[in-house]
């Protein structure tokens, strides 16, 4: 039973980063260069850009409404009159925070479950793989909903949402690395010699979970941007004015047959963004070696 | 055999589980849902008479078992807006949901196939670039952004397809077809495309191809089989991220699907119907992931024995 | 073999795509989107909010409202007043037939008003018909109701297609499916209905040209009426502009700039005024003159321009000009945008706003977007807030409970009288979610529900509005527009209220 779990986790994990190499750019330095080279790019516009160019993302101008993109507004305005340049710069912070965190909430209690029930069969190991069967066949989407229900529109309730449908993903992952670990000759050795068990989890088993797991995070990253800009598109991203990106699509959508680049910038900032950390991901993993 | 058996045991533990998490996720929504739907209007008698419908005076375990036996029973409570049976209103968005999400997972399937073996074959040459750097880019963009593309161009500016999601025959489930699909196309061609490369350099294939037989015939009958395995893996993992693309289309083509029913219930706060809904898709993705596992099994006996 | 696989996989393709959107305009069938499927036409126990649009095509009643807010005949030919105000007796017009062959009888209407009072707690005019005690057939025409207490307010609810009147012996034919089933004296009867997917209606056989709006000379050549659902705005104008449909309706102006030639935009005053009402039960706004700063620092003007289009009519009373009580000289003496004088007012007050303020709100079309543009406003004034959004049903929670500071809501309503539901204190903890109780108010209020002289309750609701204009429990916003897109493929289409009026309208097929 439990080989046929460890089987069906080793293809899973193989399968879930499998799915974005670059053999144009064969060289894992090379992509490691252009994906760093990006997110730098992305960083220096989302962090220090709008520290420099002192507009606000909020200030509506009546008299501005819909302008298309010139010298002034080099991404055009919205039906406030808003500036979308800076909207879309100011945005990528809460977008990057709604991301991250997503992925904090989900990587925290799944890492730490999946070591403790990969490292040792046990009565928990087993109720706790059921439930996860379970929770896997919730879509993040339902989760969203059921929470913005119950406690409003938030930027922390979509992280909350997908943090926490994400938890699975990294409870098998890691349970299955760990029981991979676990069973090599040293990890037994050291347990046969009477190791403390918390020990050994975190002397050998955690270090050698680390890389597979760091290509895991980042590509949960590029995931959560993709799901956080489809929740707010159906109703439940952050509350107004934000200018998270999912919401700028959002707002942008009923315009989108009169003024093309309320929906078109947003959306590319969001699939450079995406693609720059798939990318990153993808090198980090060939990086440690443990290609697919 | 015995296997597959326990397999499906199994799943009626994990469906429990899985009511009952939904049940809890419900059950921390604040406020009387009694009061939801019902207008300013509205007198005390029907809202009293909502609360006794859903058990609002009951304990929170005797509320879960009391819904649990109804469910069992096939009764899944009414929906507060229709009147209706939740049942009823489950199985009349059922088919578009099914048409949709199983075209999706065709259509993702032969593109897919077709374009990934078509990089392997081509291997190396400007046209796997090509296909590799596009299949990157699609990965990279939110689907339903692709969609609302889709639905400008396709529909609105070239009418060859009706906008809306609903209507005579097939033609309006082509887009949402083809927007779901998008969301697993990308990662279909990649995988399929590294299986034929991996593939094609065991022995039995220089051995199928030292025969003499076709290039398309070792394709199809030696090469896609063995790339099924992981094939049919990488969809049954993809099934959660493909129901919640799929909420998503349904409710940009207003396409009367169960997807489209979860939201419209959450933003009613009609309990028993989000309740039904969110239980029903749950099941659907669970049944895609028992499918997948016994499609697997069957496809590779070794991992039968492994686990027996 | 494998090139004939080929070819029977891109033939498949090929049948696929061509299955083009052959639009469904045939003959003279008129293709109307509305929001959602209202799963009942049974007037009575109906609950969604947009099936009154689809209940007028079916059903009559008694009495109907005009644009201006004036009660008129329809079903009834007539009516009287008893002198203690406790009774009212309507005579039918003669000749009126149920879709179904039955004729109208007063008895109809009996049965219609006893089925109303034990199935229609949930109907929005339930509290008024409660109020009828008895019920007489006086003969086959005419017919009086009892009141329990005298009310200036029955005459408006019983113009409301919940008020429709029902053919008892189709309601009883149908039992539990007569949502699906209704059967009415309307001009349209219903003849399909798929569930979620379309409904269609055709004209009834035996409608006799009674319906006061429109021409029976004129007479209409639609021989169909489909209709569609969608929720979302864009998806019904992306139809309307790809000729699925002829008849849109629009719920802001966010795709006004899409209708060109080919298109008519309708546009009707709808009996609702949007507003923002202030939790009156904490500080800072528990302070009436905070409330009048906040009152001069908004710009109305540039609210209505911004987030609705300029869909509609600034409004500076508490009654908009659609519902009885309005008052033009009033309206003139709102306070008028001076964020000067707002500033000024506000320190006058000694009130310090020290924290963030919550504007509450609902996930209801242009709500959010009028929120957005307040919150810029009061930026400008140095007042920082939140937008909290919330869907309906927890906006009215968290409003009860007086976690916010301003709400973002609207009233539909077509007598006065909505000021007692939203602002006695006989209506505090239920409807009044502003904490806000005036004793001098409410007496007025009081007053005007049993004031039946037109020029008395005119002065009584005249009173209550200055009144409230000086106490500033809201701010009223502007009075939304019903708008309706109607393709030129359908000619002689008006709309009233928001039910858009198809009896003498030409399609051309």
């Amino acid at each position: 039973m439990a080989s046929r779990i460890a089987l069906r986790q080793q293809r899973y994990q193989s399968t879930a980063t499998v799915f974005f190499p670059l053999p144009a750019l064969r060289s894992v330095s090379l992509r490691l260069k252009v994906a760093v080279g990006l997110l730098l790019l992305i960083g220096l516009a989302a962090f220090v850009l709008p520290n420099l160019t002192p507009c606000d993302p909020a200030a509506i101008n009546p008299s501005e409404r819909m302008l298309p993109p010139s010298h002034e507004h080099p991404l055009g305005t919205d039906m406030f009159g808003r500036d979308m340049f800076s909207r879309v710069m100011y945005g990528a912070r809460p977008t990057f925070e709604v991301a991250i965190g997503a992925v904090l909430i989900g990587a925290v209690p799944g890492v730490a479950l999946g070591l403790v029930a990969g490292s040792k069969r046990s009565l928990f190991d087993q109720i706790f793989t059921q439930v996860v069967d379970a929770w896997i066949a919730l879509p993040g989407v339902l989760v969203a909903l059921v929470l913005a229900a119950a406690m409003g529109r938030s930027l922390f309730v979509l992280a909350l949402a997908l943090g926490i449908s994400s938890i699975p993903l990294f409870y098998r992952v890691i349970r299955a690395e760990t029981m991979r670990i676990s069973s090599e000759p040293y990890v037994e050795a050291a347990t046969s010699l009477g190791a403390d068990r918390k020990a050994i989890l975190l002397r050998h088993v955690f270090p050698n979970v680390a890389p597979s797991l760091l290509s895991l995070v980042t590509i949960s990253i590029g995931r959560m941007l993709l799901a956080t800009s489809a929740l707010s598109f159906i109703g439940l991203g952050a509350p107004p004015p934000s200018p998270e990106w999912g919401s700028l699509l959002a707002e942008g959508r009923a315009y989108m047959e009169t003024s093309w680049w309320l929906i078109w910038y947003p959306g590319v900032a969001i699939a450079l963004t995406t693609f720059a950390i798939f990318l990153f991901g993808n090198a980090l993993r060939d990086h440690h070696g443990c290609s697919a | 055999m015995k296997f597959i058996y326990r397999r499906l045991l199994l799943f009626v533990p994990t469906l429990l589980v899985l009511s009952f998490i939904v049940f809890l996720m419900l059950e921390v929504t604040p406020g009387s849902a009694a009061t939801a739907i019902l207008d300013d209007a509205a007198s005390d008698e029907a809202a009293a008479l909502l609360c006794a419908q859903l058990r609002c005076d009951q304990p929170l375990v005797m509320r879960y078992i009391g819904y649990l036996s109804d469910v069992l029973r096939g009764d899944f409570g009414v929906s507060i807006r229709s009147g209706r049976e939740v049942i009823s209103e489950l199985l009349l968005r059922l088919p578009p949901t099914l048409i949709v999400s199983s075209g999706a997972i065709i259509l993702a399937l032969i593109a897919g196939g077709l374009i990934g073996s078509l990089a392997a074959v081509r291997h190396g040459t400007r046209l796997d670039i090509i296909i590799t750097l596009f299949t990157s880019i699609g990965a990279s963009m939110p689907t339903f952004w692709v969609a609302l593309l889709l639905v400008s161009l396709f529909a609105v500016r070239l009418r060859w397809f009706p906008v809306f999601g609903m209507g005579d025959g097939l033609a309006p489930y082509v887009l949402p077809i083809l927007a779901v699909s998008l969301a697993l196309v990308p990662g279909l061609t990649v995988l399929i495309r590294s299986t034929v490369l991996e593939v094609r350099q065991q022995a039995f294939v220089s051995t199928a191809f030292g025969k003499g037989l076709s290039r398309e015939r070792v394709y199809l009958h030696h090469i896609l089989r063995v790339a099924a395995i992981p094939i049919v893996t990488y969809v049954g993992m993809q099934a959660v991220h493909l129901i919640g693309t799929l909420v998503t289309i349904e409710v940009l083509f207003s396409l009367p699907g169960l997807g489209g029913l979860a939201v419209q219930a959450a933003l009613d706060r009609d309990p028993m119907l989000l309740q039904g809904s969110v239980l029903t898709i749950a099941a659907i993705t669970l049944t895609i992931l028992l499918a997948v596992d016994m499609a697997v099994m069957l496809l590779d006996p070794r991992i039968i024995r492994t686990a027996e | 073999m494998i090139n004939k696989r080929w070819l029977l996989l891109a033939a498949l393709l090929m049948s696929l795509l061509s299955l083009s959107a052959a639009a469904a305009q045939d003959g003279n069938t008129v293709t109307m989107i509305v929001t959602r499927d209202p799963v009942s036409l049974d007037p009575q126990t109906t609950v969604d909010p947009g099936a009154p649009i689809l209940l007028a095509y079916i059903y009559d009643t008694l009495v109907y409202q005009t644009p201006t807010g004036e009660v008129l005949p329809s079903l009834a030919e007539g009516w009287t007043v008893a002198d203690d105000n406790l009774s009212i007796t309507f005579t039918l017009k003669p000749g009126i037939v149920f879709s179904d062959g039955a004729p109208l009888t007063a008895d109809a209407v009996v049965y219609t008003f006893e089925r109303l009072q034990s199935v229609g707690q949930r109907a929005l005019i339930y509290s008024e018909v409660s109020n009828i005690i008895g019920f007489e057939k006086i003969d086959d025409r005419t017919v009086t109701f009892t009141l329990g207490r005298p009310s200036a307010t029955l005459l408006s609810a019983l113009t409301y297609p919940y008020a429709g009147i029902l053919n008892p012996s189709a309601v009883e034919a149908a039992g539990d499916s007569y949502g699906q089933h209704p059967v009415g004296t309307g001009s349209f009867m219903l003849e399909s209905w798929v569930s979620e997917s379309e409904m269609t209606f055709v004209p009834n056989p035996h409608y006799a040209g009674h319906r006061p709006w429109a021409d029976p000379s004129v007479g209409s050549n639609v021989e169909r009426l489909r209709v569609r659902f969608s929720t979302d705005e864009s998806a019904r104008v992306n139809a309307l502009m790809a000729d699925e449909a002829d008849i849109v309706y629009l719920a802001s102006g966010s795709q006004l700039d899409r209708i060109g030639e080919g298109y008519t935009v309708l546009k009707s005053p709808a009996r609702a005024l949007v507003y923002v009402g202030f939790n009156t039960g904490r500080a800072p706004f528990d302070n009436a003159e905070a409330r009048r700063a906040i009152e001069q620092a908004i710009n109305k003007d540039d609210i209505l321009a911004l987030a609705v289009s300029g869909l509609g009519e600034v409004v500076n009373s508490p009654l908009p000009p659609t519902i009885f009580g309005f008052d033009e000289t009033l309206d003139g003496e709102g306070m008028g945008y001076d964020p000067e004088a707002a500033q000024q007012r506000l320190a006058d007050s000694g009130v310090v706003i020290d924290r963030p303020l919550t504007i509450l709100t609902s996930t209801f079309p242009t709500f959010e977007a009028i929120g957005v543009i307040l919150q810029a406003q009061l930026a400008a004034q140095g007042i920082s807030a939140e937008i909290s959004v919330l869907d309906f049903s927890t906006v009215t929670e968290v409003a009860l409970a007086g976690e916010y500071d301003m709400l973002i809501t609207r009233f539909d309503w077509n007598d006065p009288d909505v000021l007692w539901r939203y602002l006695s204190t006989d209506n505090l903890g239920n409807t009044n979610r502003y904490f806000y109780s005036n004793a001098a108010l409410d007496a007025l209020l009081a007053e005007g529900r049993q004031t039946f002289d037109q020029n008395a309750r005119m002065a009584v609701y005249g009173e209550a509005q200055r009144l409230i204009m000086e106490d500033t429990p809201l701010v009223p916003l502007y009075m939304p527009l019903t708008l309706v897109v109607v393709s030129d493929r359908v000619q002689n289409v008006d709309l009233l209220h928001s039910h858009v009026v198809l009896e003498n309208a030409n399609v051309q097929p």
